[in-house]
């Protein structure tokens, strides 16, 4: 089912199947529905056993990057003797990205099993869930579910019975964008400034606490417990024809629609169904100018990219931008695409580390000359020192924050320079 | 540094009333609860401030210098820390802080009008200011994650979904 909206046929509802539905929120609620019979069989399995089906079933992290999950797990060592962490990042920051939210408000013992069963696979016997601050309701729910679990022996010393102890602790953040990227987290959590950490060391060698850690997103460990109860080939099923990405994912959109909302479906699924159909399309007597696919981080696409991509990792690299996190930013022809870009390097600039000079200076710097455009006070070359500063911030820096700057912007010119044009004209200011 | 020169030292840095300890009774307790989550003492950082918040509004010079105490860290240290994290308050704030989302998708659907509404009726006039009630301090904060919802605000820790500015006069009733 959809959440807030009704659910749409053409929707495939596994992850959001209990949005609405406050009486999956409760550890017995959640048994009736089915819940934690994935975390008892993944008990009754090897680590590795888990890994593979998790590998078998195309499952990709759903925070982003879209790595490889079974893969991921399959790099913490073994045998080592050190204690192992998950870490859950419930930091959802990306603008336009709403998902985890809504997870974690109907289905908290969704996530909480999915850690259990990655702790299990992992060999981590703790595991943080970090939730960003302003989640307070999130916060609270997902509180009262861990206390749930351990009163009914999902958590604990010995994980229904298993002799497995699992702990899980809830993590309150205080206000970073960054520390959703994921050194950052666990610096964070370490009691640190969220600055992101030099890789290597990967997490899986040195994490947090310096111990080895994996780290997943919240909708990636959601997914987990259908996943071992339905089989790797279910899930792998679940999808349109690419292989290489498997099973449903939740598409929030947002912006210029009639229905804004997080929509299920199955990967592949074509972008003009998700935008006119599921989420409503434009309002009367507008039509689509851009959207912004993967959270504000990824390139803009036209209305012609987007009204032929298709939903999926692959699928959206052909158009020429990113799933990321499948945030939807929907903008329709009343969109001013040079302040929408000016306010997003605004967000960078605000939400920078500083740690990296490309970064601290060049959102920084991008935000003025962007600001100086809009005011009608451009330069004739303002536009090339945009393309020359984006360039710097691009693959030079510690974490991608200066790169994810880079791309609304260098993409916004690229392909909607008219109307940069005016602005530099003066045939327009921003009022 | 022991505990009463650091706060002592904080307190008349900052010219504030002489620092009443936050971690006694109940909030010791709390503090003490999360010693064994982590491996590290440091590790219970942010989550002690967040209690010295809850208690006191908001982390003073002073206070810093007392959660550096209990976790065996500098008072610099903890200001670093402190000032990295933007919903931590470094100063007094008015009795319901409004936290207002401007960033792009939430701008697109009329944040802009939502925040001119908010700081017109709760009286504060601008951006940070305390409105002169003590009420109310309203401030713009990027996204808060609630985009299909736009515009979310935050009211202390109330998370309020799809403000317009009809609505603000109504919302704000409440928390008179």
């Amino acid at each position: 089912m959809g959440f807030p909206h009704p659910s749409h046929p053409k929707e495939t509802v596994v992850l959001s199947k209990y949005f609405g539905d406050a009486g999956a929120r409760s550890f017995a609620g959640w048994v009736e529905r089915g819940g934690y019979a994935g975390l008892k069989k993944a008990l009754g399995m090897t680590p590795d056993a888990i890994i593979e089906e998790l590998k078998a079933s195309g499952l990709r992290g759903r925070g982003g990057a879209g790595f490889p999950t079974g893969l991921k797990w399959s790099f913490m060592p073994k045998g080592d003797g050190k204690p192992h962490y998950l870490c859950c990042n419930a930091d959802e920051s990306e603008p336009g990205t709403f998902k985890d939210r809504e997870i974690m408000r109907w289905t908290p013992h969704a996530l909480i099993e999915g850690c259990a069963v990655a702790c299990h696979a992992i060999g981590a016997e703790t595991c943080y869930i970090y939730i960003r601050g302003e989640f307070t309701e999130p916060l609270a729910i997902m509180e009262a579910a861990v206390a749930e679990a351990y009163a009914n022996d999902a958590l604990g010393a010995s994980a229904f019975g298993s002799g497995k102890r699992i702990d899980m602790f809830i993590f309150r953040g205080a206000g970073a964008y960054i520390c959703g990227e994921e050194t950052a987290l666990m610096n964070s959590i370490e009691g640190k400034r969220g600055n992101p950490r030099i890789k290597p060391p990967f997490p899986a060698a040195a994490g947090v606490f310096g111990m080895p850690t994996t780290i997943n997103n919240v909708e990636t460990l959601a997914a987990v417990p259908e996943i071992l109860n339905r089989g790797a080939a279910w899930y792998k099923a679940l999808c349109l024809g690419n292989p290489k990405s498997t099973g449903t994912k939740l598409f929030s959109v947002c912006g210029h629609v009639m229905r804004p909302g997080n929509y299920e479906i199955t990967m592949g699924f074509p972008m003009k169904d998700l935008i006119y159909d599921l989420a409503g399309g434009m309002r009367p007597g507008r039509t689509l100018k851009a959207v912004i696919p993967g959270g504000s981080s990824v390139p803009l696409m036209n209305r012609e990219e987007a009204e032929s991509a298709l939903c999926d990792y692959e699928g959206i690299v052909e158009k020429g931008s990113m799933l990321g996190s499948a945030g939807f930013i929907v903008m329709d022809d009343s969109a001013d695409i040079v302040y929408e870009v000016y306010r997003l390097a605004k967000f960078y600039a605000h939400e920078s580390c500083a740690q990296c000079t490309q970064c601290r200076e060049g959102t920084a710097w991008t935000t003025k000359i962007l600001e100086r455009i809009l005011k009608g006070e451009g330069k004739p070359d303002d536009l090339d020192l945009l393309v020359e500063l984006s360039d710097q911030m691009t693959g030079k820096t510690i974490c991608v924050l200066s790169d994810s700057c880079a791309a609304p912007i260098v993409s916004g010119i690229r392909k909607f320079r008219s109307e940069f044009d005016a602005y530099l004209e003066k045939a327009k200011v921003h009022v | 540094m022991s505990a009463p020169r650091g706060a002592a030292a904080a307190a008349q840095h900052g010219h504030e009333a002489p620092h009443e300890p936050v971690f006694t009774g109940a909030a010791r307790d709390r503090l003490e609860a999360l010693f064994p989550r982590f491996p590290t003492r440091q590790g219970c950082l942010l989550p002690a401030l967040w209690i010295v918040q809850e208690e006191r509004g908001w982390i003073s010079p002073a206070a810093m210098a007392e959660v550096a105490e209990v976790l065996g860290l500098t008072p610099a240290y903890v200001r670093g820390v402190v000032t990295f994290y933007t919903m931590y308050h470094t100063h007094p704030v008015g009795r319901h802080f409004i936290q207002v989302c401007t960033t792009s998708p939430c701008h697109l659907c009329g944040s802009d009008e939502v925040l001119a509404a908010l700081l017109r009726e709760t009286g504060c006039g601008e951006l940070g200011a305390t409105s002169a009630d003590g009420l109310f301090t309203v401030i713009e904060v990027e996204c808060l994650g609630a985009c299909g919802f736009a515009t979310p605000i935050m009211i202390g820790d109330d998370f309020i979904e799809s403000v317009v500015p009809d609505k603000v006069p109504g919302i704000l009733a409440g928390y008179r």
